[in-house]
């Protein structure tokens, strides 16, 4: 199971004040506030956090098939202290756990979770495409699929999926758009 | 306060972090934030925050995960002020 989030920083910037007052309490756990003050980088931390638990939150959602929730606090980042710049780490939600891992630049953040560490497909992009197209395409592609069969709807969670000739094709995905970029990660095997 | 007070006060609040601006057309109970308006995830928690300062409340997390609908803040609202 796999989802995936990503930030544009430029534009995070300018939608949201991540210092605003009551913000960081209603969105992180005490542990992640004591980690966000100790970072170098306090406004990307703070992205990072976002992104890791928007990427485990789709996994979950996807997974149990669960209605939508906005509980963000609810998703417990742990960072993995040998991650170098806790780039990376575990998300969890009651009892369950995602892998996380993120790539950070500069520009943007993106953040990709599973259940277990596995084999994904990730493409990130940089400029205005079409995010679904590309995914069908690139299924395509690894599935050995007409390019023209498949499509993909939500359902009544509002969680997307894959329709190979009108039915459901079982393949976790997940897609993300923001500002400048996009991303999509499907899994492999 | 009325339902519509309550609703035009909403629609005030959420129409900064809006980007979808015909969603705001048709504002009612059942207007969507996320797919109707297509406000992000992370301005949910400023208008989570703006509520709060405007009714002079507070939504712990709990209230918080089923805030979907204008519907949905409107009956978080009305609980919270009747709990003051």
């Amino acid at each position: 199971m796999i989802g995936n989030d990503i930030v544009d920083l430029n534009l995070a910037a300018k939608e949201s004040n991540w210092k605003r007052p009551g913000m960081h309490s209603k969105i992180f756990t005490e542990e992640e506030r004591k980690l966000l003050k100790k970072a170098k980088n306090q406004e990307q931390r703070f992205w990072l956090f976002w992104a890791m638990k928007e990427a485990a939150y789709k996994a979950h959602q996807r997974r149990f098939s669960l209605p939508r929730k906005f509980n963000p606090k609810s998703f417990r980042c742990e960072p993995d202290p040998s991650g170098g710049l806790g780039s990376s780490g575990m998300v969890k939600i009651d009892n369950w756990s995602y892998f996380t891992s993120a790539k950070i630049s500069e520009k943007a953040i993106h953040c990709v979770a599973s259940v277990e560490n596995s084999e994904v497909k990730k493409i990130i992009f940089s400029d205005t495409i079409n995010l679904k197209q590309e995914l069908i395409s690139a299924v395509a592609n690894s599935k050995k699929l007409s390019f023209k069969d498949l499509d993909i709807k939500k359902d009544l969670n509002f969680i997307p999926h894959l329709i190979l000739k009108g039915k459901n094709y079982n393949l976790p995905f997940s897609i993300s758009h923001h500002g400048n970029y996009s991303a999509y990660v499907f899994a492999v095997n | 306060m009325t339902d519509k007070e309550i609703i035009e006060k909403l629609k005030a609040i959420v129409t900064p972090y809006v980007q979808r601006k015909e969603g705001l057309e048709d504002f009612n109970e059942k207007t969507d934030f996320i797919n109707d308006l297509k406000i992000n995830s992370a301005n949910l928690v400023d208008v989570v925050l703006d509520v709060e300062d405007e009714f002079n409340i507070e939504i712990d997390n709990d209230s918080m995960d089923g805030m979907l609908t204008v519907g949905d803040a409107k009956r978080i609202i009305e609980r919270k002020m009747a709990e003051k």
